[in-house]
């Protein structure tokens, strides 16, 4: 019984929290788009995805009707150099999580359909290895890069 | 092997008086340097306890020759008088350029409460991709993050000019999905350039507006007092 009422209870709970979505085990928390400056093309969205499941999970791509594509990206310091680095697959340990922020890991999302600013919010779906999709909206807002809270510091 | 022994003793007795004689020599220039009263206005060594690597006698720029967003010439005279914060990145960067930026601003928002030290300090995006990154676009990407920061950029040869002097890398990787076929990756450190023109100061990333804030104090500080 609990097995069916499980999912019910968790779809409720998706209902009435916003921005946080669950499937598989791994639940998505403080997912946020960085409004783009004027003249920027691309925009990064970042979120903690965290595994209460016991085996490992993967992201293996990401899309959002609100832009042409969007892929997974590490930003990494390779050869004096920032570079990002496509990633095939994100993994989430279990029991574990996987924080996407600016300068590390981040959403890249690219060709957007339309200019977003603070305030704008966006559906993205993140689909798993197993074929399982997560569908978030990712709020649009400016960085609080300013307040020292960035760098693998969740929210 | 045997019958060299006594000359191979006598060679060690020689390399142990040069080293003896090497370590009286540190041990004297080490008495000495702390010592010796520092020159006035001219501090030598480097403050300590800092998230900074600090050069000690600063490294004089050569000059070079880029244009700010207004395209009025930007180069070691526009250095001269101030301290000076240097970004290198492009404009349609989606992690890195915005997140340092807005770090930087925290930066000028915490030394504008301390007036002393917001005077003549001044911050700097130099855009490493001319081509895409025109005097208009690149005033409103950096007035974006702080009204007062300057945006700079020139030809290539002028920007390298710049880039090679502070050990700073940039490239252009292709990239079909990315707008025009094509990213930059560029250094991510953020250069500090003292008021006579000369490379004082590299924070490495990950930056943090409090540890940036925190070492450019006591580096002005300790430069100038």
């Amino acid at each position: 019984m609990t097995r069916i009422l499980r999912p019910t209870a968790l779809l409720f709970a998706l209902s009435i929290l916003p921005g946080l979505a669950a499937a598989a085990g791994l639940v998505l928390h403080d997912p946020w788009v960085r409004e783009a400056p004027p003249m920027a093309s691309m925009l990064a969205g970042y979120v903690t995805i965290e595994n209460t499941g016991a085996k490992a999970e993967a992201i293996v791509s990401a899309s959002s009707p609100a832009f042409g594509d969007v892929e997974i990206h590490r930003t990494m310091i390779k050869d004096g150099m920032a570079r990002m680095i496509k990633q095939d697959r994100l993994v989430i340990p279990a029991h574990g999580k996987m924080v996407l922020a600016p300068g590390g890991y981040h959403l890249m999302m690219m060709m957007p359909k339309r200019p977003l600013h603070a305030g704008d919010k966006v559906e993205v779906t993140l689909t798993l290895e197993n074929g399982q999709k997560i569908t978030t909206t990712m709020p649009v807002r400016k960085a609080n890069d300013g307040d020292g809270m960035h760098m693998n510091m969740p929210h | 092997m045997q019958d060299h022994s006594a000359p191979s003793t006598s060679k060690n007795t020689v390399v142990v008086l040069i080293i003896i004689v090497a370590l009286l020599s540190l041990a004297l220039g080490v008495w000495l340097s702390q010592h010796t009263a520092p020159q006035s206005h001219l501090r030598s060594g480097v403050p300590q306890d800092l998230d900074a690597t600090v050069l000690p006698n600063g490294k004089p720029l050569k000059p070079f020759e880029l244009e700010d967003y207004d395209k009025k010439p930007f180069g070691i005279a526009q250095l001269r008088g101030k301290w000076s914060f240097l970004f290198f990145g492009y404009t349609h960067c989606p992690d890195v350029c915005p997140l340092t930026l807005s770090v930087l601003n925290g930066v000028a928002e915490h030394l504008a409460k301390t007036p002393a030290d917001a005077a003549n300090t001044q911050f700097v995006f130099v855009s490493v991709d001319p081509d895409r990154d025109k005097p208009a676009d690149l005033k409103k990407y950096v007035h974006y993050f702080n009204a007062g920061f300057l945006g700079v950029t020139g030809q290539a040869k002028q920007i390298d000019n710049l880039t090679s002097q502070l050990g700073v890398l940039y490239g252009f990787q292709d990239d079909p999905k990315s707008k025009d076929g094509y990213t930059v990756n560029h250094s991510a450190q953020i250069l500090l350039i003292d008021p006579q023109g000369r490379e004082r100061a590299v924070f490495s990333p990950p930056h943090e507006v409090n540890t940036i804030t925190d070492a450019f104090r006591k580096i002005r500080h300790y430069y100038e007092g």
